[in-house]
């Protein structure tokens, strides 16, 4: 097994190079001289003659040298490599011996590398992969802070100021969201796209796969409609059809003439758009700065800095906003990364996870160690003949860390087959609006992690165990019969060592979970607000080119409003700009009437255009006043519902009823007084856990021109049903035809099912922390089992002659179970800062429960407790039948 | 492998030929070279002992230290079946050589 290396070294080579070519060129001298004298030469002569043909020596030598040392490395390497290979030839046969060891071991390090790879391969497909841009990293999104409030939105003229900070953007581009309905290809269908200025693929430095980009005469009032489109549509829609080029398709009712596919790399970038047409802002909305409607996109110049960035475009904004009569001038721009835009939130939730693998992976590791551990006990007596033998303390740490390393190997690749499998569950499972999750491949980075992480975890199960079994000596296991004792008291020290580890490692994850069943349970008691059962949504959008006239907009949406009415099952029905929990937010600022308040002093809201009886379709009860009704249209005197907390802000201790608002008409600037008749509950726009924001509510029959064209002239139909209200669907789908049989509806949701989305991404982190801390629970009750099981075994004798010299069975539980008890009590005792410090990391992703839960604390504490306790039972149990005679018997 | 020139593919042919006959040492294999050539070729050993240490590095010479006949320290070499091998490329590339040049150098002695 231990064959001596092929070459055999002669005892009298030389060990360093420079003395080998000395040695050699000196006895080849004196074979000269010899010859010479023989000759008959004078010794002296002899010698002079010898060393001048032998030429300038030293340049001889040094060339020597050189090809000696190139012969050394490349014979070290050689010999390396070969007992590298006898290192793995015998470390595949000493783990095929022990297959109970190499099973267990494998499929505990697989677990733990299949996890972690899993979500590190989501984790490098969401948020760490390049965006398929030109220098992605110099795509930004850009911020307004606006009083210390941070929003996406910027004003056309702020638009127009930025973009001309030519110092500090390549290009800048402002887009406006939405969709566009597309018709003429049977069913009217919405499709995800958006307005953007011409330079917005410059911006993203993405070209069209076929056809052309936008060009600034496309960007202009009045110039005929041109769209772009993904590489899916393209595929989905127009069978990859290339004649696509040039076609005139109908969007909103548009003329749209099809200029250009992008390359299919550009579907997977995290939005749902999938067509694109020129914004064409004119002159007039160039340079105001009233309305605030246009995201933002911008490359940095060459060598400009995300702080450079923010500051040219916030002094563009100051600048613009010196000049606007009334405009707030506390203004700053946050300019961030395109990935951070799309991917920040999921980032997060990934890292979390991705930390509670990794530390699921070090529990695995742990316990092969430990493992590993008891094996070098078992082996001692092998590796102390083989170190009689004269294999070097360096050799044998080597071969015990190949044999780990082999194993972790082994691991790793049926770790990639599970991380494979999970990989699947985790697209199904994670929440539906994850960004580029579905690209999540085993690819080369992926795979080369997955190595990485066989190499590390090899050297941290192996590292300590090898050092371990090869500082054995020889004497003292031979001396102890072989029986493996040598330094049993060190070793147990070590393992419980590993034990207390690896306790507080599962309690950090226990402590993460507890915390995410906590928030979730508060989430499910958090009042919405509204009552989510039997409600069904859907938006209606009325299409630019046949809608344009304010009245006909709310006429067409009164008309769709009775015939919803009329469908059966469906109780109240209702119209609403925006629903609950779906995101987006159209803001403005009011003042209360009999205050002057300047432009930063006014109050932020949420601003909402409904119909009447929305609030009874959502199930919103009137706290006070009354709901909107038919007569309050266009001619009669504005009117407003506000929300509770709203009220409060305004008049704290008042009754709001009858009371006046300002809220700033969009476009003109003019004062816009509205009589507050009504009180509403708060409801959340965003999430369950974001924090309720004021909201004004406006008939939607008092809704100015300007409001509808920022809100794509679209309302979301609201019916509480009787029956479930997935059966309405198809009714109210015909209901809508009888006005418009071109209109779609879209977006059909229940509010039950927002509800259930809007904890999603809670859920999911949930779901994956408990199921690793289950694991986590199970690999660290087995560490202790093995433990204690081995002390026991270990010690049979021991507790055999405690027996025989009067302990009774209660002493030696007491000392079983203190044996395993100890190293859980000091894992709990780290665990404790440990998971202080991860309760941090989950900070953002809790709600209603601090990081220092004291409840989840004392929960998992019991829970580690109890298991410990059951994993010590079981050993403690067979240590007290132990009988003297049965311990004399095992030696 | 890149044709090595002429004249260092001719030598280490010599060295290799030399020990094709046994292992011998740096002063061994000048002397045979001198015998086998009459004294013609004095290779030096400025030339020679780069060569071994080249070939012994490339693997066609194997290297040992052990004791002379007069109980000296000496380092032996060896030929390895790589260094057979190159030894018989280097004499069928120097007969080629050899019958493409005598005819117009030598044509007296190539019509022998």
């Amino acid at each position: 097994m231990n064959t001596p290396p092929r070459r055999s070294r002669s005892l009298f080579k030389p060990r360093r190079v420079e003395d080998e070519v000395g040695a050699e060129f000196a006895f080849h001298v004196d074979m000269v001289i010899q010859t010479l004298v023989a000759d008959g030469m004078t010794p002296e002569a002899a010698r002079a003659e010898a060393v001048r043909r032998f030429g300038d020596m030293v340049v001889v030598s040094a060339e020597c040298q050189r090809f000696g040392r190139q012969r050394d490395r490349t014979r070290s390497r050689a010999e390396y490599l070969e007992e590298l290979r006898q290192d793995v030839a015998f470390a595949l046969r000493q783990l095929g011996r022990a297959r109970g060891f190499a099973a267990t071991a494998t499929a505990t390090l697989a677990l733990g590398i299949g996890a972690t790879v899993a979500v590190f391969s989501a984790l490098y497909a969401v948020a760490l992969r390049p965006l398929p841009f030109t220098e992605p990293d110099r795509v930004v999104q850009l911020l307004a802070t606006r009083r210390g409030e941070t929003e996406q939105i910027f004003s056309s003229g702020e638009f127009a100021a930025i973009r001309d900070r030519r110092d500090a953007f390549a290009s800048v581009a402002a887009i406006t969201g939405g969709g566009f309905t597309l018709t003429g290809m049977g069913v009217p269908e919405l499709v995800g796209g958006a307005l953007v200025t011409a330079d917005y693929f410059r911006v993203l430095g993405v070209s069209p796969l076929l056809g052309r980009g936008f060009l600034p005469s496309d960007d202009v009032e009045g110039a005929p409609r041109v769209i772009l489109m993904t590489h899916e549509l393209w595929t989905n829609r127009f069978a990859s059809d290339t004649s696509v080029i040039g076609r005139t398709i109908r969007l909103d009712d548009e003329p749209s003439t099809v200029i250009g596919v992008l390359p299919a790399a550009f579907d997977g970038v995290g939005t749902e758009d999938a067509l694109w047409a020129p914004l064409r802002l004119t002159t007039a909305q160039l340079t105001s700065n009233s309305g605030r409607w246009l995201r933002l996109v911008a490359r940095l110049a060459p060598a400009v800095t995300r702080e450079h960035g923010a500051d040219a475009a916030g002094k563009a904004m100051q600048e613009l906003a010196a000049r606007t009569p009334g405009a707030s001038r506390t203004v700053s721009a946050v300019v961030r990364s395109y990935l951070d835009g799309i991917a920040g939130k999921p980032r997060e939730r990934l890292l979390v996870l991705f930390g509670a693998v990794m530390l699921v992976l070090l529990i695995a590791c742990v316990n092969v160690a430990n493992l590993l551990l008891a094996r070098g006990t078992e082996r001692a007596r092998e590796l102390a003949i083989r170190a009689a033998l004269g294999a070097g303390r360096g050799r044998l740490v080597r071969q015990l860390l190949v044999e780990t390393l082999v194993l972790s190997l082994g691991a790793a690749a049926v770790g990639l087959a599970i991380a494979f499998a999970l990989m699947k569950g985790l697209i199904v499972l994670a929440p539906e609006n994850t960004p580029r999750l579905d690209q999540a491949r085993v690819n080369g980075i992926v795979l080369l992690f997955s190595l990485g992480l066989a190499v590390a975890s090899s050297i941290m199960v192996g590292l300590v165990p090898a050092l371990r079994g090869a500082r054995t000596s020889l004497q003292s296991t031979l001396r102890e019969g072989g029986r493996g004792t040598a330094g049993s008291g060190q070793r147990d020290r070590v393992r419980a060592t590993l034990v207390a580890a690896e306790v507080a490692l599962a309690m950090t994850l226990l402590i993460g979970a507890g915390l995410l069943i906590r928030t979730a349970w508060h989430l499910q008691r958090v009042d919405p607000g509204f009552h989510a059962d039997h409600v069904i949504t859907a938006r209606v959008l009325l299409p630019a080119a046949r809608y344009r006239d304010t009245a006909q907009i709310t006429r067409t949406y009164t008309q769709i409003r009775e015939a919803a009415s009329q469908v059966p099952g469906v109780r109240r029905v209702g119209l609403v700009s925006l629903v609950p929990l779906t995101g987006g937010v159209l803001g403005t600022r009011i003042t209360p009437e009999g205050k002057q308040l300047d432009a930063d002093e006014q109050i932020a809201i949420d601003i909402r255009y409904a119909s009447p009886d929305f609030f009874a379709a959502m199930g919103m009860a009137l706290l006070d006043g009354r709901d909107f009704v038919r007569e309050d249209d266009a001619t009669a005197v504005s009117v407003a519902v506000i929300s509770a907390s709203l009220a409060g802000k305004l008049w704290p201790g008042e009754r709001a009823i009858g009371k006046r608002i300002d809220a700033m008409a969009v476009e003109s600037g003019k004062p816009n007084w509205m009589t507050v008749v009504g009180v509403v509950p708060d409801v959340r726009s965003e999430a369950l856990n974001a924090p309720v924001a004021p909201t004004l509510y406006m008939p939607y029959t008092q809704t100015p021109a300007g409001m509808w064209n920022a809100t794509g002239r679209s309302l979301v139909l609201v019916a509480r049903t009787s029956p479930e209200p997935e059966a309405v669907v198809r009714s109210l789908q015909q209901a809508v035809a009888t006005v418009d049989p071109l209109l779609p509806l879209v977006d059909v949701s229940t509010m039950e099912r927002l509800l259930a989305e809007s904890t999603a991404g809670t859920r999911f982190n949930m779901l994956l922390l408990v199921t690793l801390g289950a694991l986590a629970l199970v690999l660290a009750s087995i560490g202790v089992y093995g433990v204690v099981a081995y002390y026991v075994s270990q010690r049979t004798r021991e507790i055999g002659v405690h027996m025989a010299l009067g302990a009774t069975p209660r002493d030696i539980w007491r000392l079983v179970l203190g044996r395993g008890l100890r190293p859980i009590l000091w894992g709990l005792v780290v665990g404790v800062g440990l998971s202080l410090g991860a309760g941090r990391v989950l900070r953002g992703q809790l709600y209603g429960v601090s990081t220092q839960d004291p409840a989840t604390l004392a929960a998992v504490v019991g829970v580690l407790l109890g298991v410990a306790v059951v994993a010590t039972f079981v050993p403690a149990m067979r240590a007290i039948r132990v009988t003297p005679a049965r311990a004399l018997a095992a030696e | 492998m890149p044709p090595t020139d002429r004249l260092h593919g001719t030598l280490d042919a010599l060295v290799l030929k030399a020990l094709t006959f046994g292992p011998r040492h740096g002063f061994g294999i000048l002397r045979w070279i001198a015998e086998r050539t009459s004294d013609v070729v004095n290779v030096e050993e400025g030339s020679l002992y780069p060569a071994l240490y080249r070939m012994e590095r490339d693997g066609w010479l194997d290297a040992t230290w052990g004791v002379t006949d007069q109980g000296r320290r000496a380092k032996f070499y060896a030929i390895t079946p790589k260094g057979r091998r190159h030894l018989a490329s280097e004499t069928r590339d120097l007969e080629t050589f050899i019958s493409a040049i005598a005819p117009v150098l030598l044509p007296a002695w190539a019509a022998r």
